[in-house]
């Protein structure tokens, strides 16, 4: 058989969760055709779920069994213990917000089994963005789940702020993503290849300050930055949290986001950490990102000061996390692992809080029928346990010690304060600062909730399934503030990765006997 | 004689970005900031095949992979255009305009 064939065959098995996504989706399609012929209905959320869950399993059972592999289909992919970290986190997330868009009624019914097509679609892609291991499949993962998003954004027909969310998505994320891929070409240019590992040789073998190389880089960050809305390109954020369904803004807030600094510390991580200060470039790169994220912390916790709107107001929450995280990235060049570290421990608790301050939010805004957050008013008296849950979410945010958010700020600001430079220490200080204005913001609605007065003070229970779901969620957060270890262990787990490492041979994928090493390397002989 | 080479393909793709920047930070209508776009993906196409061609690459496969990579890019921009412009019409039923400042319900 063809040489290239055989290598892509014996990819195929470590492709499994994401073909069960894609089986699953295509499932959820039929699913919906049989339902306009027949009149008794068949349900897509089982299929979604199950398939949802399916993929989970699998992938956890790779992760188990230490069963991993890089250099897929021509090193397109990896699945290696990083990759897997993150499917797990976006599998969650999806799995989350399918049954949190269950009850919220914003998404019309007869369009959900399209919207969890396109939810499995992008969860897809999300997880191909994570695994990417050459800047083809970065571009064309990030594309697959940006265009995705500019539809998720704009499902609910009826409603005009919708579509102006969509239009705004739509240009702002056409342009980040067409700087980026400039700057793509421009490091294919200098590099000759577009496979980010021997990219790095390159950059190891001239090792010197290059302003193109800086230039590209920043082009490159512009797409990955949209993609995490981290300033200058935040400002579609607002907006489209504000107009998107309530579930689908969840979404965006988390995993594209926990998508992006996936990519950015595989690419990035892989470029510029270990390889020396190559001439100062180093140094410059830790400015750039630098200034991004104190821009960003600024952007995102003073703007979130002056929202009345919940959305808008938990789109700026996240646009401010986004900059604490930046500062892990920034120090890649000298201290990647613990700022690595301190990400993907943060992501987990980020998951958790936010998924929670936005769960309460949307009960909050469907039993008022108003999205302002005056409609926290007397929650406290109206529905106790959905006030005092959110409060604890909104500690968590704003990193208040027993809980989890104070430990991933802890650990981040630990990376950063490891090199005392005047740079760091001026992070340091924004971070501080803006964590303080966010406390003063998270505040208020804690305050709205039990000590403002309100006229509403009839009782609103909220159903069994969203105090499962409320608890689920509210357990780690509360948990893992007093006891991380076991958070520790498996982020520590996810922070390998393994590059494909022979790379003469790269005409020898020919050999077929297949490896029972535990790290199987397609690319070696 | 006049001899065509990589500096001449690079001074156009430049020129090029340099146009479709301009075009995207100036335009207020969607279909032009669109076309700015377009015009930076073209760049950047250029790019990938004018480099494949002069540049030496490490590998066998880096030098098909700029044509790879081009021929991927012009088939996201039609995917991305398909669905940008059917966003643009969803939003001309609503708003009977497609300028972006003029489609501004949520403000700060």
């Amino acid at each position: 058989m063809n040489p290239l064939m055989t290598q892509n065959i014996r990819s195929l098995p470590y492709f499994i969760p994401e073909a069960i996504l894609l089986g699953t989706l295509l499932l959820v399609l039929v699913c919906d055709l049989l339902q306009v012929k027949g009149k008794k209905t068949l349900a897509t959320l089982p299929v979604t779920v199950t398939g949802l869950v399916a993929c989970f399993a699998v992938s956890l059972n790779f992760g188990m069994n230490g069963d991993t592999a890089s250099g897929l289909f021509h090193g397109m992919i990896t699945l290696d213990p990083f990759a897997l970290f993150f499917k797990y986190v976006f599998l969650g997330s999806t799995l989350f917000v399918v049954l949190m868009s269950r009850m919220g009624s914003d998404i019309d019914r007869k369009a959900h089994a399209e919207y969890h097509t396109i939810l499995i679609a992008i969860t897809l892609g999300l997880m191909l963005m994570a695994a990417s291991t050459n800047l083809l499949m970065v571009y064309l993962s990030l594309e697959f789940v940006s265009i995705l998003s500019y539809v998720a954004a704009g499902m609910q027909p009826r409603e005009r702020r919708s579509r102006e969310a969509a239009l705004k998505y739509v240009l702002y994320g056409g342009a980040a993503s067409a700087f980026m891929l400039y700057g793509m070409s421009l490091i294919y240019g200098m590099t000759g290849t577009t496979d980010i590992y021997l990219i790095r040789d390159t950059f190891i073998a001239n090792s010197s300050y290059n302003f193109t190389l800086l230039f590209s880089v920043a082009l490159i960050l512009a797409g990955f930055g949209y993609k995490i809305a981290a300033a200058p390109f935040h400002m579609w954020a607002p907006d489209v949290y504000e107009g998107s369904p309530t579930a689908v803004t969840a979404f965006f807030s988390v995993a594209p986001k926990a998508a992006g600094f996936a990519v950015l510390i595989r690419v990035f991580g892989t470029w510029f950490s270990g390889v020396g200060d190559m001439g100062g470039f180093g140094e410059s790169f830790t400015h750039l990102v630098g200034v991004m994220a104190i821009a960003t912390m600024v952007v995102g916790n003073f703007g979130a000061m002056l929202q009345s709107n919940i959305k808008r107001f938990l789109a700026y929450s996240s646009i401010a996390h986004a900059g604490y995280l930046l500062m892990g990235i920034a120090m890649l060049p000298n201290f990647a692992e613990p700022g690595f570290r301190a990400i993907l421990l943060y992501v987990i608790f980020y998951v958790f809080m936010n998924f929670g301050a936005f769960f309460v939010g949307a009960l909050v805004m469907e039993s008022t029928d108003s999205e302002d957050i005056s409609a926290f008013r007397g929650l406290g008296k109206r529905n106790l346990m959905a006030a005092i849950v959110m409060a604890i979410f909104m500690f968590s945010l704003a990193g208040l010690p027993p809980l989890a958010g104070f430990i991933g700020k802890f650990y981040l600001f630990a990376a950063v304060i490891q090199q005392l430079t005047f740079f760091t220490l001026l992070m340091i200080t924004v971070a501080i600062i803006t964590s303080v204005v966010a406390a003063f913001y998270y505040f208020r609605i804690v305050r709205a909730m039990f000590l403002d007065p309100s006229t509403d003070t009839e009782p609103q229970p909220t159903s069994r399934l969203a105090q499962v779901m409320l608890t689920i969620l509210v357990i780690p957060t509360v948990v893992f503030g007093v006891y991380w270890t076991p958070v520790i262990k498996v982020v520590d787990k996810g922070l390998v990765t393994h590059a494909p490492h022979v790379y003469e041979t790269q005409t020898a994928n020919t050999d077929t006997d297949q490896k029972e090493s535990p790290v199987a390397d397609l690319k070696t002989p | 004689m006049f001899e065509i080479g990589l500096t001449h393909f690079l001074v156009l793709t430049s020129i090029l970005f340099c146009l479709g920047f301009l075009t995207v930070v100036t335009r207020k209508n969607a279909i032009g900031i669109l076309l700015g776009v377009e015009l930076i993906l073209n760049a950047a196409t250029i790019n990938f095949i004018a480099f494949s061609h002069y540049v030496d690459s490490p590998t066998a496969e880096g030098f098909i992979g700029g044509h790879i990579f081009a021929i991927f890019v012009i088939t996201m921009a039609a995917a991305e255009a398909a669905v940008s412009l059917a966003i643009v019409m969803g939003v001309y039923n609503y708003y009977k305009t497609i300028e972006v400042d003029k489609v501004a319900v949520m403000r700060d």
